[in-house]
């Protein structure tokens, strides 16, 4: 019996979904810029890093020059080198900020949903208690108590504040597909919890997962931003919250659009584009979104 | 030889009340019946919604543990079996769902899902497997299986997901299968169809089968012998031309008088039944169906009727019958 | 003269595929005070008949020809305003499934009353006494009306939407499904309410199921239908006795039952044919033992071949 096996038809379909396209382009786009970073810095350090750099044939903050294609901050740092690493940054604090929450999320979803009982009642407390911790002062005395604002605080109060939403929804999930018969068909079967939980019940959770993944990537992104803004942030590192902060702090806010856009832009367009992906995926995991 | 036998099952459900405390009351859904299925022959479990028939599969085949009873497989007891020793079981049964919709996983593959028992329970290489998906699906009427093999469930019409289901269903060569409804979601065009595959296959493959279903017509089709359940109780088992055409309780009379009939010049005598199945929650003494049977006595209230036996194979639940 | 006539109705359904030919010149008269039974498989039309003499189509439906004429007039002709007047007053219908379509949040009551004062200016103790006549004609203790639809079983809330289509007294009622998956004691009941009530109010009745037994036991006439188009409309006992169509034949022979011999029965060969792409003239013709070329080229007319019995295949007898 010979048997043609379909061909994984992933890629195509997700290169199929317009939206799809358009948020892994400006996802490829910002990776570029992150990539771009150290070798523009590594052109001449002494002039483009971006925290400590300095022109000196320059003074306050200029316009775009051939020099400084985006212009200079006040102390005439290159505000290109700054937008790169910031890319750098916002990836790596709403990557990670996105992974660990909706990891601990959906594990938390899983379980309390699965198993019920007591676990459930104890997990379920958890997350009401960890829903309603007032997180921006919490982040403030947090940088009081450590004396110092850190990038990695940050990521992991984000992470570990991140993933009651994820959590209530995939239990409430779990719990209604784990009554579908295809669940008691395969315990008929022989098959375990876990082989329940992982094969059966979890992916099809997954559109939920990849959702509040993208929501909590975008949360990350926007909140440290939003510290960094508010001067909250790790002032050692050059995200674009900082820069918006730099702007606002020295005075040149709405004189300076060279300065203040293209962070802003970033911001929005950063999000956006993990939320278009993250719709992509929903058709691709859900076969019945699949047919067109 | 009796490749399934059934003893004093009982099955109780504890009512919630809320999420904390359980109260201390119960829902009988399956209240001390026993039954006895031969080789290769087909048990018929009929009765209305609520009687209890979805919970007798499911401790069949042991997705439920019995609160009470024995259920014999192949003579050795299975009621409590847990672990490995149950899973062992798992390879002798296997069921068949009401809903060809929800019994297949929207994400799993026609081969995934075929394969499934067989990876569970570790037979075959990758290739036997596949072979074996094949052969079960060609069994069941799904010709040129590379056709389907890769579909997803919702690339198959009602008829065709419930045959993926019955070849799920087949592909460990169980000895027994519990089906519950696994036509009564299906549309007229091609419920007769399943039904048809269902008996060849008892024949081809010498299964046993516990059919379920709230359609007397259909459990006469399918069945060697049926059993009418009321309330958590086997009130009548007889053979089933036996059962239909003799029938000796007072509610298989009830339940056979309201079955229409396809043919308009028949003339059908209704039995009217006063009032409704309710929840057996805490039952009280005496037969379930005093409170809605015509010929009902003061004994019928106090005490249990016990099984009287009509003759060699039919047994009935009545007072008011003497053997 | 029947209180209603369906002349060549043909109603299509737009959708992203194209075309879904749902009904196929379809005709068939009622008489006053008959039951008409309409069956056939799932997908074959009959909700949407049922439909478009309620002129109650979704958006994406068109009705690219045909009339349906009740008492004289032409129903596809008339402006909404005008239907509003005679849809729950004149023609009115018991829904498929709708017994979960009952509004969770309402009393059972206050959703018939609703229905009442929609079409007709009487008191408020008027309404509620007709709602207790409805509720003891449809077997419901009256004094339950004040509950809430999660409050009824299966039953009762079916009897509560039968007792809603019969709130305004209409002359032509259309059921759809009514038993439908409900047990087969309250679905016996329940039928042999809807004979009652038919018999006792002298209504028009036409009655939508897939299940031949039903139709058998609650209709006088009964309509074929298959693909689209009514194969076949007779009488019951001739149309039991001698069906002329091969589809009629074989969807008798399709169901069990627990009368008689007990014997193997063969279901309809094929697959229920796609009604974006039906096949070419006669549409049964892919699953019908006797079907010539030309069953394949020309479309069998509706023709009276005996005394009220109409069929539609080029092969009769
Ligand atoms: N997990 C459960 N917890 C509590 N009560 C239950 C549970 N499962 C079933 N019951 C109750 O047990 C009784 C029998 O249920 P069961 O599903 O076996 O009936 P059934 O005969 O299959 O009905 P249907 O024809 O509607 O499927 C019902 O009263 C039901 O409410
Ligand atoms: N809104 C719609 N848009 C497109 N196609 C439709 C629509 N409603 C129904 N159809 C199609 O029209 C055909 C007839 O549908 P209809 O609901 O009338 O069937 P039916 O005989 O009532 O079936 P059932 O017994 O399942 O209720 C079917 O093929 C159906 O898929
Ligand atoms: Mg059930
Ligand atoms: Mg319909």
């Amino acid at each position: 019996m010979k048997i043609i096996r379909g061909k994984s038809k992933t890629w195509d379909l997700f290169i199929k979904s317009t939206l799809g396209k358009v948020g892994l382009g400006l996802l490829i786009t910002f990776a570029i810029m992150a990539v771009l970073s150290p070798i523009w810095i590594a052109r001449n350090p002494q002039i483009y890093d971006p925290l400590t750099g300095k022109d000196p044939n320059v003074f306050g903050s200029i316009p775009p020059t051939m020099a400084h294609p985006l212009g200079t901050d006040q102390l005439g740092r290159d505000l290109l080198s700054q937008l790169l690493k910031g890319s750098q940054i916002a990836f790596l604090v709403g990557i990670s900020v996105g992974v660990f929450s909706t990891s601990i999320g959906t594990l938390i979803g899983l379980i309390s949903g699965y198993y019920r009982g007591k676990i459930e009642i104890v997990l379920m407390r958890l997350t009401d208690i960890v829903m309603t911790l007032p997180l921006l002062p919490l982040l403030i005395v947090i940088s009081g108590i450590f004396g110092r604002k850190d990038i990695r605080m940050i990521v992991l109060v984000l992470s570990l504040a991140g993933w009651t939403l994820a959590a209530r929804v995939i239990r409430s999930q779990t719990l209604t597909l784990k009554e579908r018969p295809y669940i008691e068909s395969a315990r008929v079967s022989g098959a375990s919890n876990m082989r329940i939980i992982f094969k059966h019940i979890a992916p099809n959770i997954l559109p939920l997962t990849f959702l509040y993944m993208t929501i909590g990537v975008t949360y990350a992104i926007l909140t440290e931003a939003g510290l960094g803004f508010l001067g909250l942030s790790d002032p050692t590192i050059s995200s674009w919250g900082m820069m918006l902060q730099w702007c606002f702090m020295s005075g040149y806010t709405f004189k300076a659009l060279y300065w203040m856009i293209p962070p802003g832009l970033c911001i929005s367009a950063l999000a956006l584009s993990f939320y278009l992906v993250g719709y992509a995926m929903e058709e691709i995991v859900n076969p019945r979104l699949r047919e067109r | 030889m009796k490749l399934i036998e059934v003893t004093d099952l009982k099955k109780y459900f504890p009512v919630r009340k809320g999420i904390f405390s359980k109260s201390d009351k119960y829902v009988h859904a399956v209240d001390g019946i026993n039954f006895s299925v031969e080789e290769g022959k087909i048990l018929g479990l009929a009765g209305e919604s609520g009687c209890g028939k979805t919970t007798v599969s499911k401790l069949l085949v042991r997705l439920l543990e019995p609160t009470n009873g024995k259920i014999l497989l192949e003579g050795e007891d299975i009621a409590h079996k847990k672990g490995k020793k149950l899973k062992e079981f798992r390879k002798k049964m296997q069921m068949i769902f009401q809903d060809p919709y929800g019994s297949l996983n929207p994400r799993f593959t026609v081969m995934d899902t075929v394969a499934e028992p067989l990876i569970i329970q570790g037979i075959g290489t990758p290739e036997e497997r596949e072979d074996a998906v094949a052969k079960a699906l060609d069994i069941v009427g799904l010709k040129s299986p590379e056709e389907f093999l890769f579909r997803y469930p919702h690339e198959l019409s009602g008829g065709q997901r419930q045959r993926v289901a019955i070849a799920r269903a087949l592909v460990i060569e169980p000895k027994f299968v519990a089906a519950d409804e696994p036509v009564s979601m299906l549309d007229v065009s091609i419920r007769l169809g399943v039904m048809n595959l269902m008996l060849e296959l008892r024949d081809r493959l010498n299964l046993t089968i516990v059919f379920v279903t709230h359609d007397l017509a259909c459990a006469r089709y399918m069945s060697d012998e049926i059993a009418i359940m009321y309330l958590g109780e086997i009130v009548e088992i007889a053979p089933t031309e036996e059962l239909i055409n003799n029938p000796k309780h007072p509610y298989t009379k009830a339940l056979l008088s309201s079955v229409p009939i396809p043919d308009p010049s028949e003339k059908r005598k209704r039995i009217e039944v006063k009032g409704r199945v309710s929840t057996p929650i805490d039952p009280p003494h005496g037969c379930r169906f005093a409170p809605r049977c015509p010929h009902v006595t003061a004994k019928c209230k106090k005490k249990d009727p016990h099984n009287v036996r009509v003759s060699d194979k039919h047994l009935v639940a009545c007072h008011s019958f003497k053997s | 003269m029947g209180i209603i006539e369906i002349e060549n109705l043909k109603i299509y359904y737009k959708t992203v595929k194209g075309y879904v030919k749902a009904v196929e010149n379809v005709s068939f008269n009622i008489e006053k005070g008959e039951t008409m039974g309409l069956v056939g498989e799932s997908g074959c039309g009959k909700t949407t008949i049922g439909m478009s003499i309620m002129r109650l189509l979704p958006r994406n439906a068109k009705i690219i020809g045909g009339k349906i004429i009740f008492e004289g007039e032409d129903l596809i002709k008339k402006r909404e305003e005008e239907m509003e007047k005679i849809r729950w007053k004149e023609i009115s219908m018991i829904f498929q499934a709708a017994m979960n379509a009952l509004n969770p949040v309402y009393k059972i009551e206050n959703q018939i009353l609703e229905a009442i004062y929609a079409h007709e200016n009487i008191s408020k103790k008027e309404a509620v006494e007709r709602v207790s006549r409805l509720y003891s004609l449809v077997g419901i203790d009256p004094r339950r009306a004040k509950e809430y639809p999660h409050e009824y079983s299966g039953g009762m809330k079916q009897r509560a939407v039968i007792a809603m289509a019969l709130a305004c007294n209409p002359k032509f009622i259309i059921a759809d499904e009514p038993t439908t998956a409900l047990d087969v004691m309250v679905q016996d009941q329940i039928i042999s309410e809807i004979k009652e009530i038919q018999k006792k109010l002298q209504m028009t009745m036409m009655y939508i199921s897939h299940d031949i037994s039903v139709i058998a036991e609650t209709c006088k006439r009964i309509g074929v239908m298959y693909a689209g188009g009514i194969v076949e409309y007779a009488d019951a006992i001739p149309l039991f006795k001698k069906p002329l169509h091969p589809y009629t034949k074989a969807l008798m022979n399709s169901f069990p039952s627990i009368k008689g011999e007990k014997k193997k029965l063969t279901p309809v060969p094929g697959e229920p044919p796609n009604l974006l792409n039906p096949p070419s003239g006669c549409r049964f013709h892919p699953r019908c033992s006797k079907a010539k070329s030309l069953c394949r080229k020309k479309a069998p007319k509706f023709v009276e071949y005996q005394h009220r019995h109409f069929v539609a295949c080029h092969y009769v007898g």
